[in-house]
Parts: structure tokens; sequence; C-alpha cells
């Protein structure tokens, strides 16, 4: 049973000459939750941005390997990034919206590439619900998107990233600029979220992979060192190291 | 051995007194310069100043009358200058921040840059004669005097423009590119709309000089006299630096007009320095009220 | 794919646009190439540069610019030994000493100074100061080295200090809170350690000024009096060569040999001050290099 909707085939990328993720393969599952954990400096976050080719924006950075999206390798030579952004969304560490209102935020992707043609309110409406966030802005969308709190602005940011109707959502750190309130109602939608998109989380907090994710990947310094469903990692890794790190005996 | 301690400290902070003193001391000369020279400027020249003295051409050999012309021609230049400039300036800018990579090309083209603004403006004079009056065949004329002054204040532009397009968060484009929306459109829609108020504020200190240089229009677009108002681009203007310059050491009665001579100056550096006290004015408002 | 080429595309344009400075540094060697090289036909480089008798009008003419030469250098020099301490000093206030209010003051008060149209700079020295001068010091003509060499340096001061401030601003505040960690005063953490630390952004700032007092043609045209030979006193009147260019091209015959000289005068100028700015961007270059080891 092949429910990878995308996967990794001995991956190596590297910054210049330095290598910093070794021979990655793995597959993501489908409507699943993915955590993605280990230390700092790890790789975790680097493999993230490689799914959705954001580290094509870094000078000098080099991929080796193939990555698969619907059985295409993303990086091949024909293959246009900007198409396999629209199908793979990403949400960033630090909220950032776009200094402009909180409607022109989410309509901004779908009108500049054509998705939205249609009725753009209700694909605003519908985005903003599937982010929680409607009740909270429905009387003040043509308000700037800069004044909401940090945890509403996250949430504006999935909502946006939700507006492209993509497959997959890449969440980079979405809770660790937030406070405790905003960060359990963004891990809340996570759970609504996953019937429709496939999510894969880096996070640093253990307590949130745990809470969250159904598979976990523990990454070590560019190596993927565990990689299984998120009770078994927990409970019963079965690699030292990564029984070391959710033990809390380093990092 | 206490005593000692407080002699060198005593010292030291004399020493450091005597040294901030001098320090201020500069600050205020320059202040003072800038005051002297409004002040005599002003004194000397608001008696020329009427409302026909800018609405009306000059009259007994211009020993009475208006610069009405050199207040036009001086707009038309200016304008044909940004009209050469601002486009020029942003498109290098948005190369130069948005799409090069470091690397020698890009080191090249800014130390171009950075010797363009060093040519002096009597060069770009020469320039302006040699290419565009002779060469191009167009003549002394506002488009040849436009040209010039557009390519004076290129580097400025560059500058300016440069500086706000940086000063766009990075996160910005990020967010639209991982939405998947092109790089074109980036910095069509997100990045070039949120610089343009820095590119104008800074482009604006350009204008400035466009309007008050002398040297680059001399020889390429400026008349002591023309009879009648320019009718194309391709016509010969009176313009007010060249006038004050001419008035001052050439012309036929220079006691007589020294009255509309400082009237003229002041009317110019009343333009200029308004110009760039607007920019300094919005600029920093801007910088207080920051949409990000 | 055509959505990629069109990218591609874009970004191929906007390079092309931004090699426009170059393609005008290109065109100004050109123009001054073209209508200033036949002169070197009728006299020698050597004795153009180096010739002391400028007689453009005479007949036969003679075309020796080193008086002119000499004439720019002397009120560079002049100029520079009067902006370098005020603008230093001026930067060092704004950047360390001054407090907010009067910092923004000064900076706005330095940035008018510097949009001051040279024209009217000149008119000002020849008007208000020569006559000054003329009275005090019971001179023939107040037109001379010194007036010009003080328009000039109010007109290099706002360069000078400007990229002073920016070289001092730039010292990493690791430096200066170790120096007063260890006692110094705010004196001597700002000779001692400051200082030295921008000194190379400070060298590009007095580059930059030089060049842009010896490049300034109204100035020197209205003030400097116009006597092309060699000065004896800092009362005498020269005649830098942006002078000369401004003041004969009006009567210079199209395409005669004066005419083609005040080109050639051009291209030395241009040279001269192209060497100034790539040596202060060679400078400033390799000073960008060198940060601070901060973790």
């Amino acid at each position: 049973m092949d429910s990878g909707i995308m996967k990794l085939h001995k991956v190596n990328f590297y910054y210049g000459q330095c290598r910093a993720l070794t021979n990655i393969s793995m597959k993501f599952v489908k409507n699943k939750v993915t955590a993605l954990i280990g230390p700092s400096g790890c790789g975790k976050s680097t493999l993230l941005r490689l799914l959705n080719r954001m580290n094509d924006l870094i000078s000098g950075t080099r991929v080796e390997g193939e990555i698969l999206f619907e059985d295409k390798n993303i990086y091949a030579p024909d293959i246009d990034p900007v198409e396999i952004r629209r199908k793979i969304g990403m949400v960033f560490q630090k909220p950032n919206p776009f200094p402009k209102t909180i409607y022109n935020n989410i309509s901004y992707g779908p009108k500049l590439t054509g998705i939205g043609t249609g009725n753009m309110d209700a694909l605003v409406e519908q985005s903003l619900k599937q982010a929680v966030l409607w009740d909270e802005v429905k009387d003040i969308l043509n308000k700037s998107a800069m004044n909401l709190s940090g945890g509403q602005q996250q949430r504006l940011c999935i909502a946006r990233a939700l507006a492209m109707k993509p497959d997959i959502l890449l969440m980079d750190e979405p809770t660790s600029a937030l406070d405790p309130i905003s960060t359990a109602k963004i891990e809340e939608l996570i759970e609504e979220l996953k019937k429709n998109y496939t999510i894969i989380i880096v996070t640093h907090n253990m307590q949130q992979a745990a809470r969250i994710s159904d598979e976990t990947a523990f990454f070590y310094i560019g190596n993927l060192v565990e990689y299984n469903k998120t009770d078994k990692i927990f409970t019963n890794p079965d690699i030292k190291q990564t029984e070391d790190y959710i033990t809390g005996r380093f990092g | 051995m206490n005593s000692l301690k407080n002699n060198s400290m005593k010292w030291r902070y004399f020493k450091q007194a005597l040294f901030f003193g001098t320090v201020r001391l500069s600050a205020l000369i320059i202040v003072l310069a800038l005051g002297g020279i409004l002040f005599y400027i002003i004194v000397n020249g608001i008696g020329a100043i009427s409302w026909d003295f800018i609405t009306k051409p000059p009259t007994d050999s211009m020993t009475k009358g208006g610069i009405m012309p050199a207040i036009l021609g001086t707009i038309y230049l200016t304008i044909g200058a940004i009209a050469v400039g601002l486009p020029l300036g942003i498109a290098s800018a948005i190369y130069l921040t948005e799409y090069a990579k470091e690397g020698r090309i890009i080191r090249f083209i800014k130390v171009g840059i950075n010797c363009l603004a060093g040519v002096p403006s009597v060069v770009f004079g020469l320039f302006g004669l040699g290419f565009f009056v002779i060469f191009m065949k167009f003549g002394s004329s506002i488009l040849s005097g436009s040209l010039t002054l557009g390519f004076l204040i290129l580097p400025t532009i560059i500058g300016a423009s440069e500086e706000a397009l940086k000063a766009v968060p990075q996160t910005f484009r990020e967010a639209s590119l991982a939405l998947g929306v092109s790089k074109w459109q980036t910095t069509y829609r997100i990045v070039l709309p949120n610089a343009m108020p820095g590119i104008l504020t800074g482009s604006i200190l350009g204008i400035g000089r466009a309007a008050g240089e002398t040297a680059p229009i001399m020889f390429t677009a400026a008349a002591y006299f023309t009879a009648k108002l320019p009718g194309s681009i391709f016509d010969e203007v009176m313009a007010l630096p060249y006038h004050i310059y001419v008035l001052a050491t050439a012309g036929t009665n220079i006691e007589a007009t020294r009255p509309i001579q400082f009237g003229t100056v002041l009317v110019l550096v009343a333009v200029v320095l308004g110009i760039d006290l607007f920019a300094i004015i919005i600029r920093s408002y801007m910088r207080r009220n920051k949409r990000w | 794919m055509s959505r990629h080429i069109k990218e591609i595309i874009i970004k191929y344009i906007f390079f092309l646009f931004s090699l426009v400075s170059i393609v005008v540094l290109g065109l100004i060697v050109f123009s001054l190439f073209r209508e200033g090289l036949p002169i070197f036909g009728k006299v020698s480089v050597r004795d153009f540069i180096f010739g002391m008798e400028w007689y453009p009008t005479y007949d036969p003419p003679s075309f020796g610019i080193f008086p002119l030469i000499i004439g720019s250098l002397i009120v560079t020099f002049m100029a520079t030994i009067i902006a370098v301490p005020l603008g230093v000093l001026a930067a060092i206030y704004i950047s360390e000493i001054a407090p907010a209010s009067i910092k923004e003051i000064l900076k706005s008060v330095i940035e008018l100074l510097a949009g001051l149209p040279s024209v009217v700079l000149g008119f000002f020295g020849m008007v208000i100061i020569a006559p000054w001068l003329q009275e005090t010091f019971d001179l023939p003509t107040g037109l001379n080295i010194i007036n010009a060499s003080v328009i000039l340096a109010i007109m290099a001061i706002p360069t000078i200090s400007s990229i002073s401030e920016d070289a001092l601003y730039s010292v990493p505040r690791e430096f200066k809170e170790a120096s007063y960690a260890l006692g110094a005063t705010k004196f001597e953490t700002i000779i001692q350690v400051i200082i030295p630390s921008a000194m190379s952004g400070i060298s590009t700032a007095v580059m930059l000024g030089m060049a842009r007092a010896i490049g300034e043609t109204m100035v020197v045209l209205m003030v400097a009096g116009g006597a092309a030979a060699i000065p004896e006193s800092i009362f005498d009147s020269v005649r830098p060569m942006p002078a000369s260019i401004a003041a004969e091209m009006g009567e210079a015959p199209f395409r005669g040999a004066h005419y083609q000289s005040l080109f050639a005068i051009g291209i030395v100028l241009f040279f001269l001050t192209l060497t100034f700015n790539l040596i202060a961007d060679y400078v400033s270059h390799k000073f960008r290099q060198v940060g601070s080891g901060t973790l």
C-alpha cells in the first residue's frame, strides 16, 4: 500500500561545500500529520524547505537525489518551482502577513494565479473558517492585517496558504513565536485540517509533536535517525539516540 | 596616592571637555554657515520678490521685469531629468536587489555607479554637448539637457531605490513565493509598492540637484535669453541657475541687475531647499510610522 | 514552461537596465575622446599637461594646462584642510555625542547645505565674501584662492560628514563597550578605538570630498579669479580646470583647436576624478570585508 504522497529517495543537500542532509529516504503519508523533530541545526527546517523548493532562493545550494510528488521529481529541470508551491503551501515560524487588508491577504494568491476566479468572497470566507479565524475577523475584513495579534496573524497566514487549495501544508515551527493560548488554538485546527490536507510540521517542542502528530521523524546532524508512528517513537523508540533525545539527555 | 589618581582623572576629563568643545564648535560653524548664507540671500533678495517677478518675463535688458521663463525652463528640465532618471534608476536597482547574485558582475556594476556619481558636472556638460547635442544631433535643447541631467542624477536615484527595496522585509517575498506566485509578480505586487514611498522620497533629493545644476545645461540646453517660451523639446530654454550665472558674471548690466540676481537666487534656493526639506520631512514621517 | 521563460526574459531585461551606468560612463569617454583627442595632433600630451602657458586665444595659441592643474590642486588641497576637520568632527558629534533631537536637526542642516546649488554658493562667494576679503585684507580683488577654498569646503563638508558618520556608526558596539568596561572616558574611546576602527570609512569620505572639490565648476568659475597662472600666495587668483572649460567653451569656435583643448581638459579632469573614486571604492570595499567577530 503506497499512500506516500511525497517520497524522498537518497536525498543529499549541500550549502556550498557543506553537506546539511545525508542520504534521506522517507515517505510522507497522505492526510496525516508528520512531525520532524531533532536538536537545533539538525536539518529539519532545511528538509522542509526542500519540499517546496524554497531553498532555491539561497544561492550556492545543491540537491542530490529525488523528491517525488505525484510521482514526479520536483527537482527535475523541466519542473517549474512556482507550480510546485501552489500545491505545497508553507506557513513560517514568524507570522508574515502582507501589509494589506485581511481580505486582500487571502485573495492575493488566488487572484494572481487564477484560482479564485469565481466567488472570491466565498473562497476568503471558507479559508478563514478552516483556519478558525472567521468569527474573529468577519466584520473587519477590510482592516489591515497588521493590527491583528500574533496568534491571529499566524492563523491568517494559515488561511492564506489554504486559499491556494494545496495538497500538502508545510509548517515551520508555526507556534514557536506565539503564546500558549494561540498555540493551543493552532494545534486544534491542525487536527481538523488533516482530514483534508497532508501536514508536515517542524517543531522543536517535543510535547507538541507527541500531541498532534501521527508520524514522527527524528533527525540528528542531517541524518534521518528514526521514522515511525508517533506513539512508538515517544514510548518505545528503536534507536538509542532517539530515546536519549526524547528523554532529554541532549538537545 | 589618592590625590595623584584624582589629578590624573581631572586631566583626562579636561582633555575630554576640550575635545567636546571643539567638536561642538565645528557643528556650530556648519550651522552658522548655512544660516549665514540663507540670511544674506533672504535679506538681499526678498526685495525683488513679487508676483510679477515670478510670472512675467524680463524686460529692459534684464534690469526689470521677472524671471518667469527661467522658472518654466527649470521646471521643464527637471521634469525631463526625472523622466529619464527615475525609470532607469528603479530598473537598475530592481536588478541589483532582486535578481543579481553576489559576484564579479554585481561588483562591476556598483563600481560603475559609484564612478558615475563622481563625474564632475562640467564633464557631464561636455558629455551632453559631445553626445546629445552634436553626435545625436539633438542640438541645444530641452531634450539634450534633460538627458544630461537625467544621467547626472541616475546614481542618486539608484541609491535611494536600492535602499528602499532592501528595506522591504525578506519575509514578504518568501510568503508570496511560498504561495506559488512568480518572482516577477512578487516584485511587482509586493516589493515595489512597499518600496515606492522610499524610492520617491530619495529621488526627490535628486530632483533638487537637477534643478540647481548649471554646468550640465550650459552647453546643452540653456540660453541667456529666449524670445519666446519653448514650444517643443527641441527648443532651448532659460533656466534659473544659468540665469544667475550670466547675470552675475557676463550680463550687460551687472550692477543694475544685482537686485534681480539676488531675487533669482532666492527663488532658486527656495525651490531647491523647499524640495529637499519636503523630502526630509516625509522621510522622517515615514520612518516613524512604519507599516510593518 | 512559458512562464519560466518569461521570468528569464524579465531578469535579462532588468540586467540590461542595470548596465546603464556603465554604458553612460563609456559614452562619456567616447564623447570626450571624439571631440578632444584631435588636439593631441597639434600639441603633444606632455606639452599639454606640463606646459606652463595657457593662451588658447593667442596667435599662435599655447595649450599648456599645468597652471590650471595647479590651480585645481591648490584650491582642492586648501578646501580639504578646512573641510576635513570640520566634517569629521561634526560626524563625531552627530554619531557619538549629540543628543537625539540635536542629531536630527544637525543632519537635516547638513543635508540642506548639500542641497545648495553650486551657482548659489558661487554667487555668495562673489558678492558677499569677495568684497569683504577685498576690504579686510586690502586686496585688488576678493576673487582668489582663499575665497574659492572656503566655498569649496562648504560644498565638501556634507559629503565628508555623512560618509564619516556612516563609518563611525558601523563600528561594532562591542568595541565601544569593551573600551568603556576598561574604564576609558568617552573621549579616549573615541580617539583610540572608534576613529581608528572607522579609519578606512573616514578616508573614503575624505577622498570623495576631495573628488567633489576638484570637479566643482560654478564655484571656482565665479570665485577663483580666473588668472591662468601659477599663484604665489593664497590671495592670488587661479583658474582651475573646470573653470576654464565652462568659461571658454562659449567662445571657442566649433571643433577648432581651442574647443578640442577644452574637451582634452575634460579628459584629464575625468580621469583624475575617476582615479579618486576608484581608490575610494577600493578602500571602502576592503574595509567592508573586515567585520567584527560576533557570535
